[in-house]
């Protein structure tokens, strides 16, 4: 998964398996998400309600490239963000990938965008579940391009996970344990779950060394709490949905 | 709130979506689960590889907004406190308020160990595998830190019970120590706990604690040394050459010593009424004095010191003799031989302390009292020779039968046994003047009857006197009577022969009185000034007549080599006492004993 902001504009770019028919009717409409009701053993998966539509926040057009779809949505326009517009995607995309434009709004503060790229929280990486990868460029003016790549490496270790992140120079370890919670009250938002659980991931290194962790939590806290990309604090109770 | 590890969770949000919905029952069973999850994360941590880390973890209250969680984190830090959680040193799992954290710096050695860590403590002693920066957070289970106070107390009685095995710790090791006290001892009340340990080890052995005590380091700017034998603590020079214990000892108050105040105890112990002079040997008593000396001190005028004598007895300065300069052989020197077999004499090896030194006697006499003898004065006798008497006399002695003198002859013979106690004449080869009646002891009965002969043996023979046994008949003795054996008393007036007071020689006396209970005598003696009344133990007071050839007045017989000295117009000068037996050769020196009265 990528990030590249220029100015006026972040594409984002995903691996994954694309968009169907469905989807693309999913991501049009309000309050039918695809995801609500889909587990109930306590995987996790993003908030019913908070969606694609959230782009609009920053975006006057978004455009999408997945498998055959190629449209934009455009705010500007009568009913734009829920009548996709059949268009080429503005810039090359690459076979295999689903791929995102937005051309910001006028009246975005960019600047807030471009921090929050800059100080994206490594640790975010933890809990994003089928995320691996996550390269992040940014192009300010003439400035050179800045970059950052950051992977993740996860093996078992008994019943725990061993996930190691790596970002650019820095390599930080965490003990993934997972804690199962039965006889949970009857919840409205959570029907019929049974159960549900917490993973806490303690910090670790290979020798007995002061294990670092403090540090980037605290660039990442409030940005992304103003900015909509659900992460708590250092709690990272939920994960950022994008799609 | 920090947390230490990362926490993801299905909570609800509210419909901001930035913040947890913290009344819903759901988030609430979700929230009180973590504290279950992190509990057996612990459980789970103690038996592997974090298990010295995991405190590292532990999230501690703060005043950071999100107080939906704080319930949980209180929950996990109470039941903490609760359970064996923690390994203590002696490697048991214990409680975490029954340990303290020893915090390395400054309250261990240079390799990590604390200083107090024994047997005792270590049970109650955090782990030292835990990392410092895990230990930071178990404050909030209940670990406390070891203060200073606690320190010092863990270490008073860690030397306490075991004296040996910290007084063998490395030099390195009690110079860091030294170094984290000095750090404590800024504070006054820390200062006054670490007075009370015994920790000053001292040049005698042993070792000591600071209060009330009068402690010095063993090196001084000045090269004198601390003579041994006084109760001064003296620190031990190796310890004090370390600059950390140097300095913990200074300011614990040892001082570096100066030289009158270690002459001030000196005098101190000597007038101190327990002290037994009997058990310092003769070296140490002579460096007492010597320190003095060297000191260049100035005693107050009462100082009086004890000494060693010739004998290896001991006595004060004040009443004892020091000899002048005298040649060898010279009659002075001979002289002194025979005097300090009855005055406590000053032991030979004090003027060996410092050979060259002319000041040193002048100085004991001058600042410790002693008397110097002979003193010497420029001789001078009225001319009024006797050479008839004395001829007579010398031919009495020379016919070497002592019957023939018909005073002699007119008397009882006596009957000696072997043992007894008597005052006899010595006759000695080639003297043919009449030697003094000196005290001595029959060891040998030889022959009977007519011809009973004695040998007597002088208790305090000349030194350089290769006999001290003579041979005697009964003419030349008198027996003295033994002790506790009834006596009657004298009459005023009489004349007697005496033994004088710390003599062993006997002189012809008068008479004065006679004590309440009938042991002493009071007299005067013959050529002793009228004041110069003595007491003598009444048993040595012994009637014995004079030879009527003998003169009576208190003139003192001028024997033949003095009547010489006279031809050749040397006078001797009255004094108070002349000492009979001398026989000045060579020299014109009469000799004046300044005897000392008691």
């Amino acid at each position: 998964m990528s990030f590249s902001y220029k100015p006026g504009s972040l594409r984002i770019d995903c691996n994954e398996v694309g968009f169907n028919a469905e989807n693309v009717e999913a991501i049009c409409a309000i309050s039918r998400s695809t995801k609500s009701g889909k587990t109930m053993d306590g995987e996790y998966i993003g908030e019913k309600g908070i969606g694609f539509k959230s782009v609009f926040k920053a975006a006057d057009v978004v455009w999408i490239s997945s498998r055959d779809f190629t449209f934009k949505l455009d705010k500007t326009k009568f009913l734009g963000i829920v009548a996709p517009v059949w268009e080429t995607f503005p810039e090359k995309t690459q076979p295999g990938c689903t791929s995102i434009y937005l051309q910001l709004s006028n009246g975005y503060e960019e600047d807030l965008l471009i921090h929050e790229l800059l100080t994206f929280d490594t640790n975010l990486l933890i809990f994003l579940r089928r995320v691996r990868e996550i390269n992040i460029r940014v192009k300010r003016g003439d400035e050179q391009v800045w970059e950052k790549k950051i992977r993740k490496d996860e093996s078992q270790q008994g019943a725990d996970r061993l996930t190691v992140l790596h970002a650019g120079e820095e390599t930080s370890r965490y003990l993934i344990r997972t804690h199962v919670i039965k006889d949970l009250p009857k919840e409205r938002k959570r029907p019929n779950w049974s159960q549900t659980k917490i993973l806490l991931a303690f910090p670790t290194t290979e020798s007995q060394e002061q294990p670092q962790l403090t540090p980037q939590n605290v660039y990442a806290f409030l940005p992304i709490r103003n900015y909509g990309l659900k992460v708590t604090r250092t709690l990272s109770n939920h994960c950022p949905r994008l799609v | 709130m920090i947390m230490q590890f990362l926490l993801q969770g299905d909570f609800l949000l509210t419909a901001s979506r930035e913040d947890i919905e913290s009344t819903l029952p759901w988030n609430r069973t979700i929230r009180d689960a973590l504290a279950e999850a992190f509990l057996l994360s612990i459980d789970d941590f103690n038996q592997g590889q974090l298990k010295y880390v995991w405190p590292y973890y532990l999230p501690s209250a703060s005043t950071t907004a999100c107080s939906f969680l704080e319930p949980a984190i209180a929950s996990i830090l109470a039941k903490l406190r609760e359970c064996d959680v923690l390994e203590s040193c002696a490697e048991t799992m214990v409680k975490p308020s029954s340990l303290k954290h020893v915090p390395l710096d400054p309250f261990a050695d240079g390799e990590g160990v604390p200083f107090t860590l024994s047997q005792h403590t270590a049970a109650g002693y955090l782990s030292l595998k835990y990392p410092a920066w895990a230990i930071e957070a178990t404050s909030s289970i209940g670990v406390s830190q070891l203060s200073p106070r606690e320190f010092l107390r863990d270490l008073h009685s860690a030397i306490t019970r075991d004296p040996t095995a910290f007084r063998t710790k490395s030099a390195t090791w009690h110079s860091q120590l030294a170094h984290t006290l000095i750090k404590l001892s800024t504070d006054g009340e820390l200062m006054s706990l670490i007075q009370d340990i015994c920790l000053i080890p001292l040049h005698d052995g042993n070792w000591s604690s600071a209060k009330g005590q009068l402690l010095f380091f063993s090196k001084s700017e000045t090269s004198l040394e601390i003579p041994s034998g006084i109760e001064v603590l003296i620190v031990d020079s190796t310890a004090e050459s370390d600059p950390n214990r140097r300095i913990l000892f200074t300011s614990l108050g040892v001082k570096a010593w100066e030289a009158p105040e270690i002459c001030r105890l000196v005098l101190k112990v000597h007038e101190s009424s327990n002290f037994d002079p009997k058990s310092l040997t003769v070296d140490q008593l002579i460096s007492h004095a010597a320190f003095l000396y060297k000191a260049s001190w100035q005693p107050p005028k009462t100082a009086d010191l004890w000494f060693a004598t010739m004998q290896d007895e001991r006595c004060m300065g004040r009443k004892l003799y020091i000899p002048g300069s005298i040649e060898t052989n010279s009659p002075a020197a001979r002289i002194f031989a025979q005097l300090q077999k009855q005055f406590a004499v000053i032991h030979n090896n004090y003027l060996k302390a410092f050979p060259l030194d002319a000041d040193w006697p002048i100085w004991l006499v001058n600042n410790l009292g002693l008397s110097k003898v002979p003193r010497l004065v420029t001789p001078h006798v009225e001319p009024q020779p006797q050479p008839i008497q004395t001829l007579e006399t010398l031919r009495d002695d020379e016919t070497d039968d002592i019957t023939k003198s018909s005073e002699h002859a007119k008397e009882p013979k006596m009957l000696f046994a072997q043992g007894e106690e008597v005052a006899f004449r010595r006759k000695i080869p080639g003297m043919t003047d009449e030697q003094d009646w000196i005290l001595g002891r029959v060891v040998r009965v030889i022959g009977d009857g007519k011809s009973r002969r004695y040998e007597v043996q002088d208790p305090y023979p000349d030194e350089g006197s290769t006999n001290s046994r003579y041979k005697s008949s009964a003419s030349q003795m008198v027996p003295i009577p033994a002790e506790g054996s009834p006596l009657e008393d004298y009459e005023v007036g009489k004349r007697v022969l005496a033994l004088y007071p710390d003599t062993t020689t006997f002189y012809r006396a008068e008479i004065l009185a006679t004590s309440d209970d009938r042991a002493k005598v009071q007299l005067l003696f013959e050529d002793d000034v009228a004041s110069a009344l003595k007491i003598v133990e009444r048993r040595f007071v012994l009637d014995h007549k004079e030879p009527q050839t003998r003169p009576q007045s208190m003139m003192p017989p001028i024997s033949r080599n003095q009547a010489q000295l006279q031809q050749q117009g040397a006078h001797l000068k009255d004094g108070p006492w002349v000492p009979k037996g001398v026989e000045p050769r060579g020299e014109f020196f009469a000799i004046f004993l300044s005897l000392i009265c008691d």
